[in-house]
């Protein structure tokens, strides 16, 4: 039982103490920001999309409390578990989910749908950690350091491609490279691989599904089809563009009132909320991410071990990557991904797995023990 | 050397370092760009989303009513409803327009033309035209799944008879070329014909226009501003639908002519020609079999005969020879000609249409019996230049309604003429022809009529119009240098030739002997009669091809006290005037005679 916590359960005051209140007031502030803009988009009403979205974000808070409370060691111990688990859940999606568009993420549990892509991420940056800190002592040019990191990432990878959902999937990638490139793998490696992907490019293009295909076409060239896949991003650069500094005013954004957006409640919400707060209302958003993020990566600088330090930083980057993708996405800088605007956007699992990821980070920041 | 946990450790925050930088640059570039959208190009953006917010239409205003004289309608407007497909944000638009065509009746043509626009991301596409009762019931409760479909009710005009497709004429859809600011209105109609066009910009009226809020699926979500548009004015015609109608329908299946003119004030009160078109057919998509029906028509319907049509005005003009031969000096209307049959002229021989001749005839009874030869003689006396001068004083020759019928000039031949045409002098012979109304005289109904209601009217001078006048003409409008007395005396012979028994429309009289017709039949040949013809006996009109078979003309007023209208019939290869043109222009009187328009 002594290597469960560091901490006596029965003192409440300490577990308290590790949460970052100011962190958790951010987070707070930006499910509100979520809130507002969902009872904007539905014309004034408090049901079912705010009230919904703010019980989720109700039992997400419940999730940060608990993750917090969680002993680091088991954190760590179950790191294996809990990333065989999310296969599990990938290989049900694939014989179980829903089919939604053309597509199959979703899995239905006692009346929840979940999307077991968002649990794979957090599994994959706790196994590729734990995997570095178990052997922080092989060479950084040792072969071995890099394949089964590797081999922990395609898995899943692989089967969110398949499900098909290129964006989580390139998400899931770029934030498992990124925990393997701070584990410090020799720079030849980074350099050979990155020649590798580049050649690899023309088959990967030609295995892409056609609407994906046409996606990053039409990101290339958007004035091609402005009907077409092109419109949504058109009228969602119109609808920032014309909110000018102040905005349109709260519930006054005509692109979205007059259904211009698509998706206006999950992936443009940012769109919405540009066009009727302006660029002090976008800045002042993109301000309260920098501050949750920077905090994420003063804890992983802080930390004191492989394990706490990779995992911090792998959450923030993935959380970081949620956020940029989303925004580039509606400002028209890359091509359009399903991917949300973390708390702000409408949707349980994205939203779950952010306030799980700042439970981890806040409960490992004020780790300063011993793994075993 | 350090430990490999510590040297890890800096390995890890310079890599940690590296990427927060990377994170910071996404950052600034993220931040720069919402800078460019939102405050350097937000003017341009802002204007975007007024586009897309704002919908302007414009609004067609009821096109004017086209009435006549007495307040019947001629041409209406109707509500129609139209199946239009709007392009907006439709997923699949062509499975899209399939649906619709599930609850419309719609040609296999029309289908693949409308699949074409779709395909073409035109974003308005007019589907049908003037749908059923059914077919709107079937739309409109099935709408919900119908994507992108809207039902209008628009006004179209509604021409109320055929007879009066002629004076009309239609509207269209604007022509690129000549209306590049209507042609971009949908459902903007402009007339294209006769008085639809020549009075379009009052008929047009004045266009509204409304700004309206539209969703991305284009429909209205509010109502901005609207300013409405002014009808367009009502036209009162002169022309009588009761009299067009009869005369429309009395020409029966003949090709031709009927212009009915009031002397008084010269409203042309009936203007029919024959065959005709339904101008109705003209306002949407025509159908092929319809045009190719209008086209495939060698009398060609299109060809407006009352205004355009040219005929040899033939013995009619005989009437232009007494006149012209009072200027001169000694001529005596009383003095009597000896018609044997023919008219000997050097070596040339013309014949009277009287194989017999018609013995002694003095002016009056020449005109009456219409005989030639008394023409060919008194023609010879008289001389071209003066009756070309008199011809063109009762309106031969000119051109009336050019700006509404496009109308024909005809021809009244003159010395000066012939050296132009032909280059070559005129000749006596020329005029012996042109005293008779045929060589290369050529006149049309309306001309004719006017002609007619100049003399009825003592030689006022009768200007026609076709719309309704208030107001007599003025009174000091007399023809100048006219001797009163011909005027009288080819009165008498136009009496005469209706009503005394010698006379050639003796058999087509009125009864009514407080009212009594007077008028001039004539028959003019549109085929050369040869020597050898003669000789074996002239072919009768019946035995001939139609269009080589004389035409039928019958010009006259009614009644033959203080009259009061003009008219000219002609039967387009009617044969004899006095059988064909003559018991028409009977008919009419009496008609005149029951309603007095």
């Amino acid at each position: 039982m002594n290597n469960f916590t560091n901490y006596k359960p029965n003192n409440m005051k300490n577990i308290f103490l590790k949460i970052n209140w100011v962190v958790y007031f951010f987070l707070t502030l930006l499910a509100f920001i979520g809130g507002l803009i969902l009872y904007s988009v539905s014309q004034g009403s408090f049901y079912p999309l705010v009230s919904s979205h703010l019980f989720k974000y109700f039992i997400s808070s419940m999730a940060l409390f608990i993750t917090c409370f969680i002993s680091i060691n088991f954190i760590y111990k179950t790191s294996y578990i809990i990333y065989f688990f999310s296969i599990l859940l990938l290989i049900s999606v694939l014989i179980l989910g829903n089919d939604v568009f053309g597509s199959n993420r979703w899995l239905s549990i006692a009346g929840f749908t979940f999307q077991p892509s968002e649990l794979s991420k957090l599994a994959i940056i706790l196994a590729i950690s734990r995997y570095y800190h178990d052997y922080y002592f092989i060479s950084n040019n040792n072969i071995l350091k890099v394949t089964f990191p590797i081999i922990i990432l395609f898995i899943p990878f692989a089967f969110v491609i398949n499900q098909p959902d290129l964006g989580t999937g390139l998400l899931i990638l770029i934030s498992g490279l990124t925990v393997i490139f701070l584990s410090g793998i020799g720079i030849w490696y980074i350099f050979f691989s990155i020649i590798f992907a580049t050649s690899l490019a023309p088959l990967l293009w030609n295995l892409l599904y056609d609407y994906q295909k046409k996606r990053i076409l039409t990101f290339l060239n958007p004035d091609q089809d402005p009907l077409g896949s092109g419109y949504h991003i058109a009228q969602s650069k119109i609808a920032i563009g014309s909110g000018g500094f102040f905005g349109k005013g709260y519930i006054k954004g005509s692109q979205s009132h007059l259904e211009f957006i698509p998706e206006m409640h999950t992936d443009f919400v940012f769109s919405i909320f540009s066009e009727e707060f302006g660029f002090l209302g976008s800045l002042i958003l993109v301000l309260i991410y920098s501050y949750v993020l920077c905090y994420g990566i003063v804890s992983s600088y802080r930390a004191n071990n492989t394990f706490t330090k990779l995992t911090i930083a792998g959450l923030t980057t993935n959380i970081f990557l949620y956020f940029i993708v989303n925004i580039s996405m509606v400002i028209g800088l890359i091509p359009v991904v399903g991917v949300p605007l973390p708390l702000v956007s409408y949707g349980g699992s994205a939203m779950l797995v952010t306030m799980i990821s700042f439970g981890i980070i806040m409960n490992l920041s004020n780790f300063k023990g011993q793994l075993n | 050397m350090l430990k490999p946990k510590k040297q890890h450790s800096i390995i890890f925050n310079r890599r940690l370092f590296l990427l927060s930088s990377l994170k910071l640059i996404t950052f600034s570039v993220v931040i720069n760009r919402l800078y460019n959208l939102q405050i350097r190009q937000s003017e341009k953006y802002k204007k975007l989303a007024d586009n897309n917010r704002v919908n302007l239409s414009l609004i067609v205003p009821s096109r004017g009513l086209i009435f006549d004289r007495d307040k019947n309608l001629l041409a209406d407007n109707e509500e129609q409803y139209q199946l239009i497909f709007k392009i907006y944000n439709i997923r699949n638009k062509l499975q899209a327009i399939e649906k619709v065509f599930n609850y419309v009746e719609l040609q296999e043509i029309k289908k693949e033309e409308l699949r074409k626009q779709i395909r073409e991301n035109k974003k308005r596409v007019l589907v049908k035209q003037n749908m059923s009762w059914s077919e709107v019931a079937k739309v409109s409760s099935n709408i919900t799944e119908l994507e992108g479909v809207y039902i209008e009710m628009i006004l179209v005009r509604k021409y109320i008879s055929i007879a009066t497709s002629h004076v009309l004429g239609y509207v269209g859809k604007p022509d690129i070329n000549t209306n590049q600011k209507l042609f971009k209105v949908d459902d903007a109609r402009v007339g294209k014909l006769a008085i639809e066009a020549a009075y379009d910009n009052g008929l047009q009226g004045k266009f509204g226009y409304k700004r309206e809020e539209v969703n991305a699926h284009g429909r209205v979500v509010n109502s901005i501003s609207k300013v409405n548009g002014i009808p367009g004015n009502d036209i009162n015609l002169s022309i009588s639908k009761k009299l067009q109608d009869f005369s429309f329908n009395r020409l029966g299946e003949n090709a031709g002519s009927i212009v009915v003119l009031n002397i008084n004030t010269g409203e042309i009160l009936t203007l029919v020609s024959k065959p005709s078109f339904d101008s109705n057919d003209f306002i949407g998509e025509m159908h092929p079999d319809k045009w190719k029906e209008i086209i495939n028509n060698n009398l060609n319907p299109l060809f407006n005969r009352a205004t355009k049509g040219t005929y040899p005005p033939g013995s009619i003009f005989k009437l232009i020879v007494v006149l012209a031969a009072y200027s001169l000096k000694d001529f005596n209307s009383n003095k009597r000609y000896f018609c044997n049959g023919s008219f000997k002229f050097g070596n040339q021989i013309f014949h009277c249409w009287n194989d017999k001749g018609h013995g002694f005839v003095n002016c009056k009874q020449a005109l009456a019996v219409s005989c030639d030869c008394y023409f060919y003689d008194l023609s010879l006396k008289v001389g071209i230049d003066n009756i070309n001068e008199t011809a063109k004083k009762f309106g031969l020759g000119e051109m009336y309604l050019n700006d509404i019928f496009n109308s024909s000039k005809g021809l009244i031949p003159s010395k000066v003429w012939k050296k132009e045409q032909f280059g070559k002098s005129w000749t006596k012979t020329d005029t012996i022809v042109t005293s008779i109304g045929q060589g290369f005289s050529l006149s049309s109904p309306l001309q004719l009529a006017v002609m007619i209601s100049r003399i009825a009217a003592d030689g006022k001078k009768v200007v026609p119009t076709i719309i309704k006048q208030d107001l007599n003409m003025k009174k000091d409008n007399d023809i100048k240098d006219l001797n009163k007395e011909g005027i009288s005396l080819i009165k008498e012979g136009m009496y005469d030739a209706v009503n005394s028994s010698i006379g050639t429309a003796y058999f087509s009289r009125v009864y009514n002997p407080e009212k009594l017709m007077c008028g001039k039949t004539a028959t003019s040949q549109v085929r050369r009669i040869s020597m050898k013809e003669r000789e074996d006996g002239i072919i009768k009109n019946e035995d001939l091809p139609r269009n080589q078979r004389d035409h039928a003309l019958f010009a006259g007023y009614y009644p033959h006290k203080k009259p009061k209208y003009g008219f000219c019939i002609v039967v387009e290869h009617g044969g004899s005037g006095s059988k064909s043109a003559a018991p028409i222009a009977k008919d009419l009187c009496e008609i005149l005679n029951l309603i007095d328009v």
